[in-house]
């Protein structure tokens, strides 16, 4: 049976929609939009990665849902990518409608469109940006982080296009981009992802440190809440979760 | 004092009064089916009789007893006395003498029984059927009413309890078993030994008065008891038992008296002279005797120390209040100046007028609170006159049944609304003096006589303090008059536009008072929290700003970078050198905080009250050094200031840090800046605006200190302030702070002076070092408070501006808030998007007008200028003259014309101004603010459904998707809105419009291919007068028409024609 049917955005029924508009109304703080593509290709069911991965998603939602000023301030967005074509499984939300909701319970299957996924990434934040310039919201600099451990399924082209993007916007401050991988570090070095991250590093992650990951990354963003805008926000270091490879130069 | 219990119930008491009467009811049917049957078998009247005669048909066609309840006349059951419930009892003793005998033989007469054997009178009626007299008569039909009541157990007939309402329904049952009671020698035969009825209705008493309270006790019934009259008092007695309520200070009116005891009241009554002399006792000389006998204890003796209290403070013979008194003679005008003078000359004292009158409440409220709050004094008021207040609201008690009844038909409307609005007016009064007590204005002491009257204790307070001087305020001219006699005494009365007007009588000793030379020493002036600003140069009120451009600092200062070995982490020792040379050791703790940029913050581990700053490797200077050193040995001991105390050394003796207090306290960006979805993260700190209006003026405060000591916090940022739950606040990182000749090393881009950002700009300098001056600090603590009172939100952010050019906003100088009434269309695009309007509207025009002038660059308020501002501000909030909501729904009502409404989708009011009220159309339901933005953008929102003929899902707007569900009609996609159908003519298929096609099939008209179309029903003009409509008709209609020479007329000539 095919698993990514119709549609790369979910269907909302208007009572979802009037849930999303209260939450933009009711809260005026300035927003961490954090969208965060998960690879659901077939070679993510090795080693059990996709529910190492979405173990460290639920206990990500959990710790912001506690931290009092992410909680109204962080936005999560999940897209998951496997098949023919790059999925919004949940719209951007904050981390106690996403609980409320449930995470998404995805299956890994299928190849791997990654470009396709970078750009469902950056149209949604775009169509989120401007529900956040109609109700008179800032927000700090996004997040994009991609999870991924294979090459990419389609044309290279794609790929070259999407990674101009990340660039620009990257280059721009307007987004972080984080690319984590996992898997056979050798291929690594070549794999798509490399292409696609802005400063030319990506995130290995040995031993499936997801957990570590998903709590640096959610401390990481409680700091980017609670400061200011204009203020440089110092991170945790990352080495306690994974090691950065670098793009060979041609 | 004495606490007036409150009249009104709760519901749960309300319930249990309604149940309490309902069992009391039940039971007394038992006391009265043993009186008739005692009273039926002295009459000999049989068991049979009586049984059959229960369904004999009264008066009203009705049978006490019915047939169809299973009660067969000719069968009597075993004890028919017991089958009976009180109603019937009820009717058959009121209506019993209605019932006709059968055979015409007259009226059945065996209810006269009990009226013969308990001594109730017996009249005759219409048609000769008797009836107990009046006022047993009423008695009776009253029962019957109050058992119809309490037949159902409905919310309406349980809402209308009340304790007065319980204590009738009990009296009036007491008054049904009078007669029972009266009866002596006789005994009830009944199944269950009753206990006496006087012992019942004792108990009952008992349990009403543990359960709701004192039963009001009829005067009138006491004196029965005591002079043992049973038909009534006669006027001697009566005359007798008012004097001695009069000696005893009953509060009581229609003859009831509440709160007492019965038993000890009537002892006390009847140890009163007037009584006493009529039972022949010997009188009690007062009424402390009286009840004192009656209790048989000595009666507490309240001591008079409260009223010494109102000498404790020193009297001020302040020359000037007093001359500026003179100067106004005899009105005295509603200026604050005026009733400060008075506060200071007189010892003020009120009575309940004072309550009772709206200009009194006005003169209390409006003027003399505040005054009262701000000099931290109070407003001393006698015990009586909060028991004036409290008989006040009894007595103007809404009449009962009963008593309306009485009264004469023509005036008892009038007489009720009167009764109504005093009581209204009496319960104002009472919370007036409730909220003035709130507030701390206002406190009760002991009368010092034991009259209840307040003119009687005011006068007793004039004769005893002849060295105080008094100013009574009362409407009362008696009191007035009688005032006269005291020289040491005056008296004003408010009037309508808040003067003070002096009675006649009292003038002469009011000015006399005034001139009188008291020499006293004069009071130091309690200790102001501070001096005015004498060291900063004094700058007037907001003038036209030339700001010079700021003074570069020149070159880089001396960064000499000393060494560190070790960096001191938790754990490590560390030396504080404080500024008298001792020495202290110290451990460090746990970092406190998150880590800053200069250094980290640790707490330490013996002292609770002070934390270390460990300065990063980088940042130790010399010029850091030598400034602590400084800073440590001239600290300007400011509350609130985390001053440094003293330079920390490493335990290797190199220069670490410092050491200052502790701030038990939040960071102020971390509270008020994220207020959370709903403002929830501050109400979860227990903040109304009332908290931010006061954080900001304890900011102000505390700059205003550090400025009349020549220092400037230089960054302004609100990292640097901390916030306790009780809105004090803290200022940290002091080390950075301007201080004497040392410049200080940061700046924040949003807090800086657009003048300074310009510089900044054109010189192209990043890093840029320059000194403050007093001018640079108030912009930028402007802009503190401003984001402050506006939960975080920047000055200069409008909706023209992106969310990451808020610099150029700055530089622009455009302030997107309206300031006076006129210029609030020209604003209503530009200030963003959300509540800020709003609550900038609720802030006082002095706030406003403070922050426009500051942000249009007008000119800049001192320190002290924005604290008192400030102050005033809480202060409207407290008066509730501001809204004291975080986010108002609603702008601020000044001229009293805007409407209160309900949202309706989740029910909290706010006002929204008449004009666009009106202009909004009666289908739309009432919203919210808040909801209206929702539901807008809601409907303005994509929503992605499946298509209901083929399935792809496509977007649309949800107001689309709404209307098509509510009309029934299927939400079609791009694709599937046109289908191919065949024409019923010509079979070829062509493309038409879902919908129409729907419309079509559903008035049963073939769909036609537009060529077939214009076939059959060709598209002509009317050929009317002066219409050049062009429609389709038939081609048969046409073709006859044009046979027959007749004009083609579109529908509308053709009516018209006809």
């Amino acid at each position: 049976m095919p698993k990514k049917t119709a549609g790369r955005f979910p269907n909302k029924t208007p009572e979802d929609y009037l849930l999303e508009e209260g939450d933009l109304v009711t809260n005026p703080e300035t927003r961490t939009p954090v969208v965060i593509c998960v690879d659901c290709s077939f070679s993510m069911r090795q080693q059990r990665r996709l529910d190492r991965v979405l173990e460290g998603l639920d206990s990500f939602c959990r710790d912001m849902e506690r931290d009092p000023i992410a909680r109204d301030s962080a936005e999560l967005c999940i897209i998951s990518y496997g098949g023919p074509m790059a999925r919004v499984e949940r719209d951007f939300a904050t981390p106690d409608r996403i609980l409320e909701q449930g995470l998404p319970r995805l299956t890994a299957d299928g190849a791997t469109p990654l470009a396709d996924a970078v750009k469902t990434a950056l149209e949604n934040l775009e169509l989120r940006k401007r529900r956040y310039r109609d109700n008179g919201i800032t927000w700090y600099r996004p997040w994009l982080i991609l999870i991924g451990d294979g090459d990419e399924s389609q044309s290279p082209r794609e790929l070259a296009h999407a990674a101009e993007l990340l660039k620009a916007e990257s280059d721009a401050k307007h987004l972080n981009v984080l690319c984590i991988t996992v898997g056979d570090e050798q291929r690594m070095k070549c794999a798509s992802l490399m292409t696609l991250s802005p400063d030319g590093r990506i995130q290995y992650l040995r031993d499936m440190k997801f957990q570590e990951f998903f709590a640096w990354l959610s401390r990481s963003i409680e700091k980017t809440s609670q400061s200011m805008s204009g203020e440089e926000v110092r991170y945790d270091p990352t080495t306690t979760w994974g090691e950065v490879l670098e793009r060979k130069q041609r | 004092m004495s606490e007036q219990k409150n009249l009104e119930l709760d519901a749960e008491q309300r319930r249990k009064g309604h149940f309490f009467v309902k069992e009391v009811l039940f039971q007394i049917t038992n006391y009265v089916a043993a009186a008739v049957k005692y009273a039926n078998h002295e009459a000999k009247l049989t068991d049979e009789v009586f049984w059959k005669n229960l369904f004999l048909i009264g008066g009203r066609g009705e049978a006490i007893m019915k047939e169809w309840d299973g009660n067969n006349p000719r069968k009597c059951p075993e004890c028919p006395y017991e089958k009976l419930d009180i109603q019937a009892y009820n009717k058959y003793l009121l209506y019993g003498g209605e019932r006709e005998l059968p055979d015409g033989k007259g009226f059945a007469s065996d209810s006269l029984n009990f009226f013969k054997t308990f001594q109730v009178g017996i009249r005759t009626g219409k048609r000769g059927c008797r009836y107990p007299k009046a006022p047993y008569e009423d008695v009776l039909r009253e029962s019957i009413k109050l058992r119809n009541r309490k037949a159902h157990d409905g919310s309406e007939e349980v809402d209308g309890i009340t304790r007065e309402s319980i204590e009738n329904d009990l009296n009036l049952l007491e008054q049904l078993t009078a007669p029972i009671q009266r009866k002596t020698g006789w005994t009830p035969d009944w199944k269950d030994p009753l206990e006496p009825l006087e012992a019942y209705w004792e108990r009952i008493e008992a349990r009403c008065r543990d359960m709701f309270g004192y039963p009001p006790i009829s005067l009138e019934e006491l004196g029965r008891e005591l002079f043992l009259s049973e038909d009534g008092l006669t006027p001697q007695q009566t005359q007798a038992l008012e004097e001695a309520a009069d000696f005893l200070r009953l509060s009581c009116q229609n003859g009831m008296v509440y709160e007492e005891d019965r038993q000890v009241l009537k002892e006390k009554l009847s140890w009163s002279p007037s009584v006493a002399a009529l039972l022949g006792k010997k009188p009690a000389a007062t009424q402390g005797e009286a009840a004192e006998r009656a209790q048989k204890r000595p009666a507490a003796k309240k001591t008079s120390r409260q009223h010494e209290k109102r000498l404790l403070r020193p009297l001020r013979s302040h020359r000037d209040a007093a001359a500026l008194l003179q100067r106004t003679g005899t009105m005295l005008p509603p200026r604050e100046s005026v009733l400060s003078a008075i506060l200071d000359c007189f010892t003020l004292l009120v009575d309940e007028s004072m309550f009772l009158s709206a200009e009194g409440r006005e003169l209390l409220n409006e003027r003399l609170a505040p005054l009262l709050a701000r000099r931290h004094e109070k407003l001393l008021v006698d015990e009586s006159v909060v028991a004036g207040l409290f008989s006040a609201f009894r007595g103007s008690a809404p009449y009962t049944a009963l008593e309306l009844a009485e009264l004469d038909p023509d005036m008892a409307e009038e007489l009720s609304d009167q009764r109504q609005k005093a009581h209204k007016n009496s319960k104002t009064a009472i919370k007036t003096l409730r909220f003035l007590r709130q507030r701390k204005c206002l406190e009760v002491v002991f009368s010092p006589t034991s009259s209840t009257r307040s003119y009687v204790n005011i006068r007793q307070v004039a004769e005893d303090y002849p060295e105080n001087r008094f100013l009574a305020l009362t409407m009362d001219r008696q009191l007035a008059g009688e005032l006269k006699e005291f020289p040491n005494a005056a008296a004003a009365k408010p009037c309508v536009d808040g003067e003070l007007l002096l009675y006649r009588d009292t003038r002469a000793s009011y000015l006399a008072m005034l001139t009188e030379d008291k020499s006293e020493p004069e009071a130091p002036p309690p200790p102001s929290g501070r001096a005015p600003e004498a060291s900063a140069p004094q700058e007037p009120r907001p003038r036209q700003a030339e700001s010079a451009p700021p003074v570069l600092a020149q070159g880089g200062s001396s960064k000499t970078l000393l060494s560190m070995k070790k960096q001191p982490k938790t754990g490590s020792r560390v030396t504080a050198e404080l500024p008298d040379g001792s020495r202290q050791e110290l451990i460090l703790g746990s970092p406190v905080g998150s880590a800053g940029g200069e250094g980290t913050v640790y707490a330490v581990s013996r002292r609770n009250r002070a934390v270390v700053k460990i300065y990063h490797q980088d940042q130790l200077t010399e010029e850091r050094r030598e400034k602590l050193r400084h800073m440590t040995a001239a600290s300007p001991d400011i509350p609130g200031l985390c001053w440094p105390q003293a330079l920390v050394f490493t335990s290797g003796g190199e220069w670490a840090g410092y050491l200052m207090p502790k701030a038990e306290a939040r960071e102020l960006c971390q509270t008020v800046y994220k207020p959370g979805r709903n403002n929830r993260n501050i109400m979860a700190l227990g903040w109304t605006r009332k908290s931010l209006a006061l954080i900001a003026a304890n900011i102000a405060g505390a700059f205003a200190q550090m400025h009349e000591k020549g220092i400037l916090m230089g960054d302004v940022n609100p990292r640097n302030f901390m916030v306790a739950p009780n809105c004090a606040v803290y200022f940290v990182d002091c080390d950075s702070y301007q201080f004497g000749g040392f410049p200080c090393p940061v700046r924040s881009d949003r807090y800086t002076p657009p003048e300074v950002l310009k510089e900044v700009r054109r010189s192209g300098q990043e890093n840029y070092n320059y000194l403050r001056t007093l001018d640079h600090e108030r912009y930028s603590m402007a802009v503190v408070l401003f984001e402050v009172l506006m939960l975080g939100k920047s000055p200069y952010e409008s909706r023209s501006t992106d969310s990451d050019n808020v610099l150029d906003a700055i530089i622009a100088g455009n302030f997107p808030y309206p300031f006076r009434a006129g210029e609030e269309e020209g604003y209503t695009d530009q200030t963003p998007v959300g509540r800020w309007r709003e609550i900038w509207s609720h802030m006082t025009y002095q706030v406003k007008s403070a922050f426009h002038s500051t942000f249009t660059g007008k000119g800049r308020l001192s320190a002290g200028e924005w604290e008192g501002i400030l102050r005033e501000y809480v202060r409207q909030i407290e008066l509730v003259h501001s809204s004291d909501e975080l986010t108002p729904e609603g702008f601020k009502d000044i001229d009293g014309t805007m409407l209160d409404k309900v949202c309706s989708e989740c029910g909290k009011s706010y006002n929204i101004d008449e004009a666009t009220y009106r202009r909004r159309s009666d289908r739309e339901p009432d919203l919210c603010p808040t909801h209206r933005i929702m539901y807008r953008n809601f409907r303005e929102r994509k929503y992605t459904i499946p298509c209901d003929v083929c399935g792809t899902p496509f977007e649309t707007l949800v107001s689309i998707w709404r209307e098509r569900t509510w009309k029934g009609l299927p939400m079609l996609c791009p694709d599937c809105a046109n289908a191919q159908t065949a024409c019923s003519r010509c079979g070829s298929s062509y493309t038409i419009s879902r919908d129409w096609l729907e419309e079509l099939r559903s008035r049963n008209i073939r769909p036609l291919c537009p060529s077939c179309l214009d076939y059959e029903r060709p598209l002509v003009s009317c050929e009317g007068p002066d219409c050049r409509e062009t429609f389709r008709t038939g081609r048969d209609k046409l073709e006859r028409l044009r046979r027959f020479g007749k004009p083609v007329l579109c529908p509308k000539c053709l009516n018209a024609w006809r």
